[in-house]
């Protein structure tokens, strides 16, 4: 533990910041970000660059350069990405520019405090403006017939797996054949519905948290509750939700706005929600629960 | 700026999502996890009126873009492509035929691997004859969940026609 210590600790400064957040910023490039052989053939280079010389990473044109290759890469497919690539795109700009200004830390942290504000802001008011989501309909569908949350729903309800796909085969075949206006009843339990309430009602009211939080000055709670809601978001979210990408990236620009050398438990949180998110993404529900 | 990017496409999304067809899901990523509407939700069908009946030609396959914002104007080029393709029936599957395409179907799909299984189906059935198209309907639907209950249904988004090849 002492080892670990003693490892981490350069990293807490704020000068070197730029190594661990653009570490992990080019990993998610790398490994969560359409697979283009275009994009994927000029970036490997530019990755491998950074790690033969890490002082790449402090500089602007560094990050303006992935910035450039990166849209071009994905501009072609570019109705076909996640929220989580655009956001990156965003990143990227920030990081480039963070790097011209004399206190390029402290502008970084700053834009990473407003992207998540504001990403998290137009998440709720999204949600808010669609009574689909508040009606708890959508994630009610989700755990019915995403494959991603069929774990969730047997492990809170006396359906099983078999139930949930059969489920998807049925819907799966009316989406491809059935005349529209035909009707199929799935297996379903009462504490899906249930179930499908209370994570409707969480997650709209931490997305409102972490928005407050991010966008209110910082007399009003701080850097301790701004770390709190997102730090909350990142361990409810994606225990449940098997999303690495957008994971990754809330945990990069976290690191890059929280103040470690005041509170280098953050270091540690961050890291370990990193962890839940790659676990979580790599390993199946059902059989976390031991449901398998 | 980085934000201020972000809130031009998020407020652009929003209008073009609430306007036409953009799945909620995409186009700046602001809306995802809050409707059933996403793009693996959505299907494209394309229906021909044929000499030999209407037949339905499902495979959507390479066709994400489309099914993510299936602008009029791009369901009424695959229509007409449809319309101008040559077909062949090949009596495959549980709808009883299935139509398999000819090369000028390849435009629709950009996944190399799916022309190539559509040559080689091409070619792979000798038995099957070519029917000419009369009219084409390119349809986007998509599944939802109905309020409130364990329902769920299909419905048509979008669609298009064309009317024999021109």
């Amino acid at each position: 533990m002492t080892h670990l210590r003693a490892w981490a600790a350069p990293l807490l400064a704020a000068e070197r910041r730029i190594d661990l957040v653009g570490g992990l910023t080019l990993v998610i490039l790398l490994l969560t970000t359409q697979r283009t052989w275009g994009l994927q053939i000029v970036l490997v280079p530019l990755v491998t660059a950074a790690i033969v010389d890490r002082r790449l990473l402090h500089r602007s044109g560094y990050w303006l350069a992935t910035l450039a290759v990166y849209v071009v890469g994905v501009a072609p497919s570019v109705l076909e990405i996640d929220n989580h690539e655009w956001l990156l795109a965003y990143w990227l700009l920030a990081l480039g520019l963070s790097r011209r200004l004399p206190e390029p830390a402290a502008a970084l942290a700053t834009s990473a405090r407003w992207l998540i504000g504001a990403a998290f802001a137009f998440a709720v008011l999204w949600k808010a403006a669609t009574p689909e989501y508040l009606s708890g309909g959508a994630f009610h569908g989700f755990l019915l017939l995403d494959p991603r949350f069929a774990g969730l729903a047997a492990a809170v309800s006396d359906l099983t797996l078999a139930d949930g796909e059969r489920g998807r085969v049925v819907a799966n075949a009316l989406r491809v054949v059935g005349d529209p206006g035909l009707r199929v009843a799935l297996p379903d339990a009462p504490a899906v519905a249930r179930l499908a309430a209370v994570m409707t009602g969480w997650t709209l009211a931490i997305e409102a948290a972490v928005a407050a939080a991010f966008l209110a000055p910082r007399r009003w709670g701080g850097d301790r509750v701004r770390h709190a809601t997102l730090l909350a978001f990142l361990f409810t979210t994606y225990a449940l939700a098997p999303v690495l990408g957008f994971g990754w990236l809330l945990v990069a620009l976290g690191l890059a706005h929280a103040p470690l050398s005041r509170h280098p438990g953050l270091l540690a949180a961050y890291v370990a929600a990193f962890g839940l998110v790659l676990a979580r993404a790599t390993a199946p529900l059902p059989w976390l629960l031991g449901l398998l | 700026m980085p934000p201020l990017a972000l809130a031009v496409v998020a407020g652009a999304q929003f209008v073009l999502a609430h306007a036409t067809p953009l799945s909620p899901w995409k186009g700046g990523g602001f809306g995802m996890f809050a409707s059933q509407d996403q793009p693996r939700a959505r299907t494209l069908r394309v229906h021909l009126l044929t000499e030999a009946g209407a037949f339905v030609v499902l495979d959507d396959r390479g066709a994400e873009s489309l099914l993510a914002w299936p602008r009029r104007a791009a369901l009424r080029e695959v229509a007409r492509r449809a319309a101008c393709a040559r077909w062949r029936l090949v009596p495959l599957d549980s709808l009883g035929a299935v139509a398999a395409p000819s090369p000028a179907w390849d435009w629709v799909y950009r996944s190399p691997t799916l022309r190539r299984r559509a040559a080689v189906a091409g070619v792979a059935v000798p038995e099957a004859r070519g029917v000419s198209v009369r009219a084409a309907r390119a349809v986007v639907v998509r599944l939802r969940l109905e309020p409130d209950s364990s329902v769920v249904v299909s419905d048509v988004i979008a669609h298009a026609t064309a009317s024999g090849c021109s």
